[in-house]
């Protein structure tokens, strides 16, 4: 028992945990819409692409979270005004923005050789230096987030499904398509340092994997993300405390592994027709007792 | 300095041949292949390959056994692994490459912060070119030559793929055993561009030349052509300014195609944007409707 709680009674590791879970949550919440509408390559350009806007920020001396917001919103721009203008599809627009950003971020590092060690901080994050400033911080991007996700769930909701209804009925497809790209740019930019720029993706992605198949309806599958997405952080923090891993790859590998085991389970479990709320239209009708399964996939 | 010392000075130094030899070579290939990767959508495919072989590269370093074979394992692995994962579950595309390519990477980063060795990460995820050997040099040529053969020996039948997979299956192509050609060709490259540019940055030479060739043309064989030219411009320039001004060579490169194709996105004839933007006003003024005709790809 020792072995799961004593790592925590430090000072760094207990801060370690409570930043963790708080992007793991933050993730988890639009985590489950980027795995919904599709927008995984996104999110990884998005966390490739904050590296100059960080890198400059380090040089300036001014916040980091300030440089990796610029780069990132740079990014969002750029990528739709490519993907409206041009011939190019939008996954090619995603790709030349990205590569290009990271070109520059790697030349304004290899440029300044003076803070080489914190070019690896970035790419992998540095969850164990997490200071209680950054906490207030995450504080706050969760707080905004679940404002943002649940005042537009309606509208999220419709976009997801059908564009024009969305369109017909008021719910401005446009906007909720903005925000949604706004708050994966927010999650992004905030969890970085948890896990890094390299491996965000796989915080965004695993839980709501995970998650999809034991609920039916999308604030449940967040919710139990959520869970899963601390768990993962939890049994990370404790690998890398006992094994000497990387922390942030090993949250990441420990969410992955959450994800498999998940998709394993649900498969011996099976009895009736798996419904995922990505193929349900009825993603915003209640269902009857997501609760217990929810329950089981925890266990 | 005149124009013929400023060519000939980094040439002086074998290093930097053989950087240039390599380098050349890889971005030829990964311009050939960009050229299918974007006309199928495929972007995203190209970045998780690069991604998930750090796990491999690490292991071969340990075992001491030529890189390229593991990462080539790890990289054909990862794309097998994707294919599976897809035909067993719901999930959409990319959000099975997202968790394939992050579960690997990971396990690769753990690898090497778990051994305390020689195994330089730097130099994994953004190349060393300036460190490679003539053995090296060698390597990437036989690959790369391997590669860019199969790929020109079945272009037709890729092409057709790309552009119209149901036709392809019809007259009596298998179409899976050549997605899966394709994809086993973007592992090679892959593992040929590592040396250049590194795992991160291999993903630009593998949509760059192709996109901004797809903008200067019409017609496949002369998007082939122009991706060739112009990505081997762009790494002879990339591999001078990393010499001239001190600056990280992988990134050089792929910075000055990343500069190719801002220029090409922005003047060419007759659809980049200044063009469009002017045809625009010339027929808002009402000097007849010669719209700008914006094809979809």
């Amino acid at each position: 028992m020792t072995s799961f709680i004593g790592p925590f009674a430090t000072d760094f590791m207990l801060r370690a945990l409570i930043g963790g879970s708080l992007c793991a949550a933050i993730c988890a919440v639009v985590g489950t819409w980027v795995v919904i509408r599709g927008m995984a390559f996104l999110g990884e350009a998005m966390a490739h692409g904050m590296l100059p806007g960080v890198a400059l920020a380090t040089l300036a001396g001014v916040p980091v979270i300030l440089g990796a917001a610029g780069s990132a919103v740079v990014m969002s721009l750029g990528v739709s005004l490519l993907a409206r203008r041009g011939r190019l599809s939008h996954d090619t627009s995603i790709g030349l923005f990205f590569v290009g950003m990271l070109a520059t971020g790697v030349i304004i590092i290899s440029h300044s050789r003076s803070f080489a060690t914190d070019a690896t901080a970035i790419l992998f994050g540095d969850v164990l230096a997490i200071g209680s400033g950054d906490l207030r911080l995450l504080a706050g991007a969760l707080l905004l987030t679940v404002l943002v996700a649940a005042a537009f769930h309606r509208a999220f909701v419709a976009l997801a499904f059908d564009r024009r209804i969305a369109q017909v009925m008021g719910l401005r497809p446009r906007l909720a398509q903005v925000l949604l790209v706004g708050l994966v740019t927010l999650a992004v930019v905030v969890s970085y340092q948890a896990v890094g720029a390299l491996l965000v993706i796989g915080l965004l992605l695993a839980p709501a994997v995970a998650a999809a198949p034991w609920t039916t309806r999308i604030p449940n599958t967040m919710a139990l993300a959520a869970l899963v997405g601390v768990l993962s952080v939890v049994l990370g923090l404790l690998a890398s405390w006992h094994l000497g891993t990387a922390a942030g790859a090993s949250i990441a590998l420990a969410a992955i592994a959450c994800a498999a085991v998940s998709s394993i389970l649900r498969d011996i479990t099976r009895r009736r027709p798996a419904t995922s709320p990505s193929d349900s239209s009825t993603g915003s009708e209640p269902v009857a007792a997501p609760s217990q399964k929810a329950l089981r996939a925890n266990a | 300095m005149d124009v013929l010392a400023f060519l000939l000075e980094p040439l002086q130094y074998g290093f930097l041949t053989r950087a240039l030899a390599v380098t050349v070579a890889a971005a030829v290939v990964a311009a050939v292949l960009s050229c299918w990767l974007i006309l199928m959508g495929w972007s995203l495919m190209g970045d998780a390959v690069s991604h998930a072989v750090l796990p491999g590269v690490a292991l071969a370093y340990i075992l001491g056994i030529p890189f390229s074979i593991g990462a080539f394992v790890f990289g054909a692995g990862a794309v097998a692994l994707i294919g599976i994962v897809r035909s067993t579950t719901k999930l959409k595309a990319d959000t099975v490459i997202g968790v394939v390519f992050t579960a690997l990477f990971a396990s690769g980063l753990a690898i090497v912060s778990a051994t305390p060795s020689q195994v330089d990460l730097m130099h994994i995820l953004f190349g060393n070119v300036l460190g490679v050997s003539a053995g090296d040099v060698w390597q990437v040529l036989i690959l790369g030559a391997v590669t860019l053969a199969v790929l020109l020996f079945k272009r037709r039948d890729l092409t057709l793929l790309a552009f119209d997979r149901t036709h392809a299956h019809v007259i009596g192509l298998n179409t899976r055993l050549l997605s899966a050609l394709l994809l086993g060709l973007l592992a090679l490259t892959v593992v040929v561009g590592l040396q250049a540019v590194g795992i991160i940055l291999v993903v630009a030479m593998l949509i760059t030349p192709g996109a901004t060739a797809f903008l200067l043309s019409r017609s496949f064989d002369r998007m082939l052509g122009i991706a060739v030219v112009l990505t081997v411009t762009a790494s002879v320039a990339g591999i001078y300014a990393s010499y001239y001004l001190d600056i990280s060579t992988g990134a050089a490169v792929v910075l000055c195609q990343a500069l190719v194709f801002t220029a090409v996105y922005l003047f060419a004839r007759p659809d980049g944007v200044l063009w469009q933007a002017r045809r625009r006003a010339a027929a808002r003024a009402g000097s007849g409707r010669l719209a700008a005709p914006r094809s979809a790809a």
